[in-house]
């Protein structure tokens, strides 16, 4: 009977060849039901035919619609089932011969004999109940696990193998648990260690070491599809390495599973929620977003919560619940409904649609200051408060001298002008002025020049056409100061509003000139050599009054001009400095175009006012003040708000220097904490709208198709949430709470089989992410549930995984035999250790830890080191390059690197790692010639082979035999054996001839990478050892744990 | 071989491989079965075949070569002209031609939607009469060689989902790509290069993806290989300076020595299929270099695709294109970028075909002339049409057209595909299909026909269900066959 179920199972396609005792429902039976029936006799109500469904008992051993049974307990011919796929009429005979699904004679028989001995039915295995089975009684005395697969292998007639020798067995556990392989001086100390707890001591070291939680977050990070970038499209990129950082951590800490979870699914909803778990609910930012011009937000908005729902389900459920999106899953229990209302759960974050970003990260972000930025921020804030006050005091104490200084202007009726000697001609009926010497300033009319509506009473206005000569006045020296202004309506014809200036043979003297609407002042002994010409930056507005001055400090120098618009210092840049001899004229001093000649002016020129010193800032803002002064005539509770406030700014900014100080500084204080806080970084949180959006069902999974509402609820076909969560509107925080509780059946089983299968390359149940009816039946699920059972007593990630690498099962020896390889190929069941090739990082990280250039630094932002040119950018459409990174940041661990999902690091991807694009819970192993080139020549592993030489040469003694065993034992822990040891030497003998002989080769392949080569070695030497190097980093066993 | 590898033939079986890379992840038993070192054979040579072992049909085609012009060329200037369109230019798209249908957010938000007819000229080519702008006078002359389907429609209406969806089959990422399938089924023809090679020309434009040519769930090693115009054609194909060939081959000796010392003591096959790779890398470094050197090309065949060697254009892709051909790559794939003519339709669409006419008409000229065309199966098209109506402004010499899913013109050629033929129609404005529809299911359908296989057929059981190009859909389309 045995004999004929192995046979039977082998047909069936099932596992890998392992023999059975006895017909299983769930192992034998619901997979052939499941993969050929269920598809119209299943779990979619849409596409159910003849109202029979084979994944539940009542309606199998029921009548269908026809009145048939499908299964009659213990009679075969009486079952319609047995009878339709016996049969050979092809109108009859299940699956339908139009079905792409056939079964074979030995499924057919084994259906036959399952209903014949009573059709034993249970239900499915995976969403019963977790029960804690007894460990079964074997001879050996090991762990419980062990129990476990040795009862199975005495079943099978197999034997375990011998416990794998110290210098292999502390290899592998260093890699599964840390990624980083051991030193010679910890395989060393583990292989001489006496006592009986030797290997505990290291377990235990591992599971200590900070390395552990970087080496357990690199499955998480592809089940949380981590990436650097957005993904979609131009792939944008955003800061999400604050989350990571937290995994790596919560890793590290020993954080219980239960609370792993419910951080990441709903950390932002915990009562007084901390910054770190705000942090940890990023999980489902790290969706893809888009940012695609034209894109429709519904569509995306929708595609971003199906991804959560589809990762949450292959993360904590094991379960392809994204199969439910359009129609009932074809086989598992969830129904359109269950997945929406799942999607409920996610579906009120504050996000858009359109990301709307290329360089930062999309909302809701949450800052994240380092301890040294929090200390920064935090003084800064009492700083800006303590400035703020005083501001506000010296604003106070200002009142009453405002109002006394009020009067004084009040009573002088222009307030105080600076101290002259100066001249004024207002411009109001004519062009005569006045001195503060009491002289006249008589002008000569020229031309048409108007008196017409001023800032000040009235303006002389001239279209280009007018001018008032004042004949030899203000004719200053090169080393006289003064200051000359006044009010100002511009044109863009521009001109020269006034100055003294010889317009025919040097072009001596000094003018204003317009060019256009932007002004320039020049002081000249001769054009172009000899002059200052300073003109401002930006135009100046038209068609309104401004106020406008310049001063000169006599300095002979263009930075001794100052020129001020409205009272305020404008940015002037020097066209021209090279002034050194006079620029008196005999031209004269004329309003409305310089020197009576050239440049003539189209505007209005008001109140003119000349200096013979260099005034101030307040004094010209004084000067520009008249219009504002006046408002101090006005009596203050007839001034409007407006006047209120353009006379105390006036007066705070001219007659109050402390306080403008004080402002000033206030407003350094506040740009230097925006400035630190810019370089705050920020990650992604999730968080909750105010007010919930509705979710429907979306027909046929259409966006755009809404069917009935639906609200936030747990699959029905498994337990309900717990008490505490029952009567209230559901949210993720009780979703997360409900993963965890103590009758959900999947969240432990999915956990400890990954990590079941992280360390033995195979899970127990092989489809990690599958433990629906089509997903394969577990290869030991009493081993699987008991360790599910003892993991759901604490969530002790460490214990959990102690457990596991301590099992005698763990320590076996890799070693292989065709016979066994022919008998169970993948190694299900245990009869020997496991041996995988390491994933993609850990390849990177083990050659540069070989090298002893692996810089461990934990956490932090991404790194980017070498990669070939033109990598990104050759398919780029944003222009972002890629920056690689400098010094110790270039030999940081893999899980490190920047996560480009468009364009993963290549050697990465080469090697089998996933784009993150989406939940990924098992990645492939591969072998591929790709990968070959890789390891044989990607400059970071032939930079890691230098290194390695260079470290054999310093570190491995004096001789060659020596300086080889140890470079052996950096990559593989063990000695090498004679044999190894002469292919080694055999290589080195023949490179050091070829690069003695070739010392320019020598000399270039000693130029890869970034690192120093160190002075005064022998190249030829180096270049030899760099190739046994990169012998040693190529072998299979340096890539294998 | 040592003793080990022989009693390991015989201990594993084939089939034994095939039910475990077809039932579950399996990858590395995958990637043993594709390596014939497992099953005795020690010299390339012999084709490595896929996973579907032998053909659903007699192939018409063994290999592809797809021009894929990124950001979706215009079809109402360059293959289906509008004399109505043109007539009603600055008028409204009339409702019942625009019948409400989604459009982009870039458009939709427009006052106006207004007609613009083409500002080129048309003329007919070939037995079929088949009108062409005068932008592409190249493909003029190969009109005859040519199916021109004119009723191409696909779902999205942006450029990622409709890359994506054009590649794989699913807008969203996740699925692999056309070449990605055929590698896996078909496997290759020269194990010295890889089965699914990826070309890129034309610079700007929409982001290219790898997911364009990625392998989606299928393990890495059937997605694209993109050769790069600079640096390593092949990612680390050449040693590092300062290491010659001979070196190489002594180091790859030593480490293979040492491997099979590993082997005989562990017993593991994947040692074995390691040992194998190195082999082939090794030649790689051979192949590669001599594949992708143009300067042995005769004058007259760089003259006729407009290629300069070591200057990389799209003319010189299409030349490796047919080394690749002749070298038995299975799928090849170019990608030219920039046809996303929102605005400046008319100077960009000139640029554009200047850039590729000449190249890609010469592909199928030489192909023809070395007898590859018969089962070389060439594909030209983008990721959608563009609209009837512009998007902006209309002004004398420049407008330009939103994303158009409702219908394009796709061209194909060689490998069974019927010689100088039109298939299908669009209304008077571009805008919908009125007769024969090819819904890019259905072109993947029909080119898996031409190759030989049933696409309901090719299936990859990932998640629990069984995946396939055409996910559930797709139609062989018998009016495009020869």
């Amino acid at each position: 009977m045995k004999r004929f179920f192995f046979q039977l199972v082998a047909v069936a396609g099932f596992s890998s060849g392992i023999s059975a005792s006895e017909i299983d429902f769930n192992r034998d039976v619901r997979p052939i039901l499941s993969e050929n029936c269920y598809t119209c006799h299943g779990p979619d109500s849409g596409k159910r035919k003849a109202g029979l469904r084979l994944d539940m008992k009542e309606s199998a051993f029921g009548k269908a619609e026809s009145g048939e049974v499908a299964v009659v307990p213990g009679d075969p011919a009486g079952s319609e089932l047995i009878r339709r796929i016996s049969t050979s009429d092809k109108e009859e005979v299940m699956p339908p011969v139009k079905h792409s699904k056939h079964l074979n004679p030995g499924q057919i028989d084994l259906l036959r004999q399952w209903v014949k001995e009573g059709a034993r039915w249970t239900g499915h295995w995976a969403f019963e109940p977790v029960r804690k089975p007894a460990v079964p009684n074997t001879d050996a005395a090991g762990l419980p696990i062990d129990a476990f697969v040795q009862a199975r292998l005495h079943a099978e007639r197999l034997v375990p193998a011998p416990e794998e020798e110290r210098a292999r067995l502390i290899r592998r556990v260093s890699l599964d648990l840390t990624g980083i392989p051991p030193t010679i001086g910890e395989t060393d100390a583990f292989v001489h260690d006496t006592a009986s707890n030797a290997y505990e001591k290291v377990v235990d070291r591992l599971l200590g070491s900070p390395r552990f939680g970087e080496r357990l977050a690199l499955p998480w990070l592809d089940l949380a599809r981590y990436g650097d970038t957005s993904g979609y499209h131009n792939d944008s990129l955003r800061d999400m390495w604050l989350w990571r950082g937290w995994v790596i951590n919560a890793f590290n800490e020993n954080m219980p599973f239960s609370q792993f979870t419910i951080e990441q699914l709903a950390g932002d909803l915990l009562p007084n929620a901390t910054i770190q778990q705000q942090v940890a609910s990023g999980f489902h930012r790290n969706v893809m977003t888009s940012d695609e011009g034209g894109l429709i937000e519904e569509e995306y908005l929708n595609l971003y919560v199906v991804d959560r729902v589809n990762t949450t389900g292959v993360t904590w459920l094991g379960l392809t619940v994204g199969c439910a999106q359009c129609h009932d899953h074809k086989y598992d229990p969830i129904t359109q409904r269950d997945f929406y209302q799942i999607y409920a759960f996610f579906h009120n974050v504050p996000e858009t649609g359109k990301d709307g970003v290329r360089d930062r990260n999309p909302k809701p972000f949450l800052r994240v200051p380092s301890t040294a930025q929090e200390h920064d921020l935090n003084r800064l804030d009492t700083e800006i408060a303590a400035a703020e006050t005083k501001s506000q005091a010296i604003l106070k104490s200002l009142d009453l001298k405002q109002s006394e200084w009020e009067k004084n202007v009040a009573a002088r009726g222009t307030g105080a002008e600076p101290a002259g000697p100066w001249a004024r001609i207002p411009l109001d009926t004519d062009g005569n002025g006045i001195t503060d010497a009491g002289q006249l300033v008589v002008a000569k009319p020229n031309g048409e020049g108007t008196f017409v509506e001023g800032s000040v009473a009235n303006s002389y206005r001239v279209s280009a056409n007018g001018w008032l000569d004042y004949g030899e006045k203000f004719g200053f020296e090169k080393d006289q100061p003064f200051t000359a202004g006044a009010w100002l309506r511009l044109k863009p014809e521009g001109g020269s509003p006034f100055g003294k200036m010889d317009a025919t043979t040097n072009v001596r003297g000094w003018d204003v000139e317009f060019h256009g609407l932007r002004p320039s002042i020049h002081l000249i002994n001769k054009w172009p050599e000899n002059a200052i010409h300073v003109q401002a930056e930006k135009d100046l507005p038209a068609d309104t009054f401004l106020h406008f001055a310049f001063s000169y400090d006599g300095s002979g120098k263009a930075s001794g001009v100052k020129l001020y618009v409205n009272g305020e210092a404008v940015k002037l840049a020097i066209q021209r400095d090279a002034l050194t001899a006079t620029i008196k004229t005999d031209a004269p001093f004329t309003i409305g175009r310089r020197g009576g000649i050239s440049a003539p002016f189209t505007g209005r020129v008001d109140d003119f006012r000349i200096y013979e010193r260099a005034l101030g800032v307040s004094e010209v803002a004084f000067l520009g003040g008249t219009a504002t002064l006046a408002l101090a005539s006005i009596p203050a509770d007839q001034r409007t708000p407006a006047q209120k406030e353009q006379l105390a700014k006036f007066f705070r900014e001219t007659q109050a220097p402390e306080f403008v100080e004080a402002q000033k500084q206030l407003a350094d204080l506040k740009k230097t904490r925006a400035d630190l806080e810019g370089t705050v970084p920020n990650t992604m949180v999730m968080a909750e709208l105010p007010k919930p959006r509705d979710t429907f069902i979306k027909v046929r999974g259409q966006y755009d198709q809404n069917g009935g509402k639906v609200d936030a609820a747990v699959p029905g076909f498994l337990p309900p949430v717990p008490a505490h969560s029952v009567g209230k509107p559901l949210n993720r925080l009780d979703f997360a709470q409900w993963l965890v509780s103590k009758d959900q059946p999947l969240t432990a089983r999915v956990q400890v089989n990954r990590w079941w299968g992280m360390l033995f390359g195979t899970g127990l149940v092989k489809t990690l992410n599958d433990f629906g009816s089509q997903g394969e039946w577990p290869s030991h699920p009493e081993l699987l549930d008991w360790m599910a059972a003892d993991f759901m007593t604490d969530w002790d990630t460490k214990r959990a995984i102690k457990q596991m690498v301590m099992s005698a099962t763990y320590r076996q020896s890799a070693k292989t035999t065709p016979e066994l390889l022919a008998r169970d190929s993948e190694n299900r069941l245990l009869a020997r250790g496991p041996r995988q090739r390491l994933d993609a990082e850990f390849i990177r990280d083990n050659a540069l830890a070989i090298g002893g250039i692996l810089n461990e630094q934990l956490g932090g932002k991404s790194i980017k080191p070498a990669q070939p040119a033109g990598t990104w950018e050759i398919n780029e459409m944003s222009g972002y390059t890629y920056q690689k990174s400098t010094g110790a940041d270039l030999y940081r661990r893999g899980l490190y690197v920047y996560w480009r999902r468009s364009t993963v690091y290549p050697s990465f991807i080469t090697l089998d790692a996933p784009t993150r694009e989406f939940c990924v819970a098992q990645r492939a192993r591969t072998s591929t010639p790709l990968q070959s080139l890789v390891l044989m020549n990607d400059p970071v592993f032939v930079e890691a082979a230098r290194a390695m030489a260079q470290r054999i040469l310093k570190e491995g003694g004096s001789d060659d035999a020596s300086r080889l065993a140890y470079g052996w034992r950096l990559a593989l822990a063990r000695p090498p054996a004679p044999r190894e040891m002469n292919v080694l030497s055999k290589t080195l003998q023949t490179q050091l001839a070829t690069y003695t002989q070739d010392k320019a080769a020598a000399a270039a392949l000693l130029k890869v990478g970034d690192l120093p080569r160190p002075a005064g070695v022998d190249e030829s030497q180096l270049a030899a050892w760099m190739t046994v190097a990169n012998v040693l980093l190529n072998l299979n066993e340096t890539i294998t744990n | 071989m040592n003793d080990f590898s022989s009693r390991l033939q015989n201990a594993l079986t084939r089939r034994t491989f095939l039910k475990q890379s077809t039932t579950g992840i399996g990858a590395l038993a995958l990637s043993s079965l594709l390596n014939p070192q497992l099953f005795g054979q020690s010299q390339a040579g012999p084709p490595v075949p896929g996973a579907l072992g032998h053909l659903h049909f007699a192939p018409k085609a063994k290999r592809v070569i797809y021009l894929f012009m990124s950001g979706a060329p215009s079809h109402l200037d360059l293959f289906d002209p509008k004399p109505k369109l043109t007539e009603m230019t600055g008028k409204d798209l009339p409702e019942s031609i625009r019948k409400g249908q989604r459009i982009t957010t870039m458009t939709s938000g427009q006052k106006n939607l207004l007609c613009v007819g083409s500002p080129f000229k048309f003329a007919k080519y070939g037995q079929a009469g088949m009108d062409l702008s005068e932008l592409l006078p190249n493909l003029a002359g190969i009109a005859d060689d040519c199916t021109f389907v004119r009723s191409v429609f696909t779902d999205p209406i942006n450029h990622d989902p409709a890359v994506t969806f054009f590649a794989t089959g699913n807008q969203q990422p996740g699925r692999p790509t056309m070449g990605a399938w055929l590698a896996y089924g078909l496997g290759t023809e020269n194990r010295d290069l890889p089965s699914f090679v990826v070309l890129t020309s034309g610079g700007g434009g929409q982001t290219l993806q790898s997911r364009y040519w990625g392998s989606g769930f299928l393990p890495a090693q059937f997605g694209g290989v993109q050769f790069r115009n600079a640096g390593d054609p092949v990612l680390f194909v050449s040693n590092p300076e300062g290491m010659s060939s001979g070196t190489r081959r002594q180091l790859i000796d030593a480490a293979n020595e040492l491997n099979r010392l590993a082997l005989s003591e562990l017993g593991d096959p994947a040692i074995n299929a390691q040992i194998e790779n190195y082999e082939l890398a090794f030649r790689m470094q051979t192949s590669v270099p001599e594949l992708t050197d143009l300067s042995t090309e005769p004058k007259e065949i760089l003259d006729l695709y407009g290629a300069t060697p070591g200057k990389p254009s799209f003319a010189n892709n299409c030349l490796l294109a047919r080394r690749m051909a002749e070298r038995g790559v299975r799928f090849i794939q170019l990608c030219h970028r920039d046809w996303d003519h929102h605005g400046g339709l008319p100077a960009g669409l000139r640029q554009k075909t200047k850039e590729t006419d000449q190249g890609a008409a010469a592909l199928i000229t030489d192909l023809k002339q070395r007898g590859l065309l018969d089962d070389t199966l060439v594909i030209w098209g983008g990721e959608f049409g563009r609209t009837a109506y512009s998007q902006g402004e209309i002004k004398p010499d420049n407008f330009g057209r939103d994303h158009h899913p409702r219908c394009f013109t796709v061209w194909m050629a060689g490998g069974g595909i019927k010689r100088g033929s039109v298939y299908g129609e669009t209304d008077d404005f571009g805008y919908n299909i009125v007769r024969d529809p090819v819904h890019v299911h259905d072109l993947h359908a029909t080119l898996m026909h031409l190759l030989g296989v049933d696409h309901k057929r090719l299936i990859y059981r990932h998640e629990g269900r069984d995946f396939r190009l055409t996910d559930v859909s797709g139609n062989v389309v018998p009016g495009l066959l020869a």
